[in-house]
């Protein structure tokens, strides 16, 4: 039986030997490429059903990567923006006089009336109240409560938030206030005074809270009030409220208490903001730190004492 | 026997059209040897003519027309030879024969294709041969068990 299949086997042997020798010439290869194209829509075919499962294999990774890359973008823009806001935020505290305290909004009164915000700086981070809130642009608000770790920030946009402001280009006076769908308001300026469009208003520093100078909005409308005594001028915020995710704080300077002092107790002169929020040391109890307020009044009375404020150090003497 | 020509059809077309897809660093497992050598083993001489007419399709779509061809009815012829030799239900002899055949079929192909270097060989041949030998081990149990079916 094997010796047929041992004959057929050197016959295909030969045949093979002449296929590659046919095959180096040009004809073999012509042919041989002539008869591979009768099969080849067959492999096409073959093809075309597996590429078709791993096209959508393929499909169904690209579209997860697609989701998540689409998400990284997400992230990495909301990173840009954060950092622009930072870098503007560093900027500002570079150029600024004032010391600062840097702050981010955590969350917004949801109530249209009630323009406040919570920040997560509080009395560890030595802020108080009345603080006056300020962004890169201008004006924001002012700190109203304070908890150790958040305080909360009465914003421009509050019904009943006001600050004292005065025409940049002359000095002309005037009270802001927010008046919902009119917005920004400056009033209290008297009909006939010389206030144009596109004036910058700026705090004046009346009131005590706010510093000289900072930068309110800018006239958008001048209209005459009911009373006809008065203008009613539209300002355009310079802050714009909806945007703004960072603050600064202005820690008030001791100078700036130091005007404002108005408590007095017979022969003496506290600091009535410093005795309300600083912890001072007593020299007659040297072991412990004790409020102002919790001396007997006494005490206070037959000592020439040296209080000591942790920053800074203000002497008490009788008058 | 005509089923195992028809999977031979069948895995000739996926061999030159899909099979680049299962490529593990370029390396591709030869299917049709591997159904060569079991048409050798268990069916004798059928498996020098499959080995003949699958290596004439393979070649019209290689590079050098008539190698795959022969070394198929090499491999078929000696295979078969063999066959009635040993007792061919022992994975390792397939394993062996799988392992050899694929090493010996590359081998003449490649060189006649280009100049053979260690690191080719290294890397294509031999790695090809074992990855040929793992799928062939897999395509052998299935084959076997529907021939054992069949002749039961």
């Amino acid at each position: 039986m094997w010796k047929v299949a041992d004959r057929w086997f050197f016959g295909l042997i030969v045949l093979c030997i002449i296929l590659i020798g046919i095959g180096s010439t040009e004809f073999g290869k012509k042919t041989q490429i002539r008869l591979g194209s009768i099969f080849s829509p067959l492999n096409s075919w073959v093809s075309f059903i597996f590429n078709e499962f791993k096209i959508r294999h393929e499909n169904k990774v690209l579209r997860a990567k697609v989701s998540e890359l689409a998400l990284n973008n997400q992230i990495l823009r909301s990173s840009q923006y954060e950092n622009e806001k930072l870098f503007d935020l560093l900027e500002f505290k570079a150029r600024t006089e004032y010391e600062l305290i840097a702050s981010r909004i955590v969350s917004r009164d949801p109530n249209p009336i009630s323009g406040t915000c919570l920040i997560d700086k509080g009395l560890a981070d030595e802020v108080r109240k009345d603080f006056p809130v300020i962004t890169c642009d201008g004006v924001y608000g002012k700190v109203t409560e304070v908890t150790r770790e958040n305080a909360i920030v009465q914003t421009i946009s509050d019904f009943n938030f006001r600050v004292a402001c005065m025409n940049l280009r002359n000095g002309i006076q005037g009270i802001m206030r927010w008046e919902g769908g009119k917005g920004c308001i400056l009033g209290q300026v008297r009909v006939n005074s010389d206030i144009q469009i596109g004036d910058s208003i700026v705090t004046s520093g009346l009131g005590s809270i706010f510093p000289k100078g900072v930068a309110v909005g800018k006239v958008r409308e001048i209209n005459v009030d009911k009373t006809k005594l008065f203008y009613e001028v539209t300002l355009e915020p310079t802050c714009k409220l909806g945007e703004i995710e960072y603050v600064f704080i202005v820690k008030k300077k001791p100078e700036r208490l130091e005007k404002s002092t108005v408590y007095k107790t017979p022969g003496w002169e506290i600091y009535q903001k410093i005795e309300e929020e600083k912890i001072v040391q007593s020299p007659l109890k040297k072991s412990e730190k004790v409020k102002m307020s919790s001396i007997p009044k006494e005490e206070r009375e037959e000592f020439p004492i040296e209080f000591e404020v942790k920053e800074p150090t203000i002497r008490l003497q009788p008058q | 026997m005509v089923k195992l020509w028809i999977l031979a059809g069948i895995f000739c077309v996926i061999q030159i059209s899909v099979l680049r897809g299962v490529a593990i660093a370029q390396i591709t497992p030869d299917i049709v040897l591997v159904v060569v050598v079991y048409t050798a083993l268990f069916h004798e001489k059928a498996g020098m003519w499959l080995g003949f007419a699958t290596g004439i399709f393979i070649d019209l779509y290689s590079s050098s027309l008539g190698y795959n061809a022969l070394m198929g009815t090499i491999i078929g012829y000696g295979v078969g030879k063999l066959s009635g030799r040993v007792y061919k239900e022992i994975p390792l002899l397939w394993l062996i024969l799988l392992f050899v055949s694929s090493l010996v079929h590359d081998v003449v192909i490649f060189a006649s294709a280009q100049e053979l270097s260690y690191r080719f060989f290294g890397r294509y041949i031999f790695f090809g041969a074992l990855y040929t030998t793992a799928i062939g081990l897999i395509i052998f149990y299935i084959l076997r068990k529907f021939d054992v079916r069949r002749i039961r």
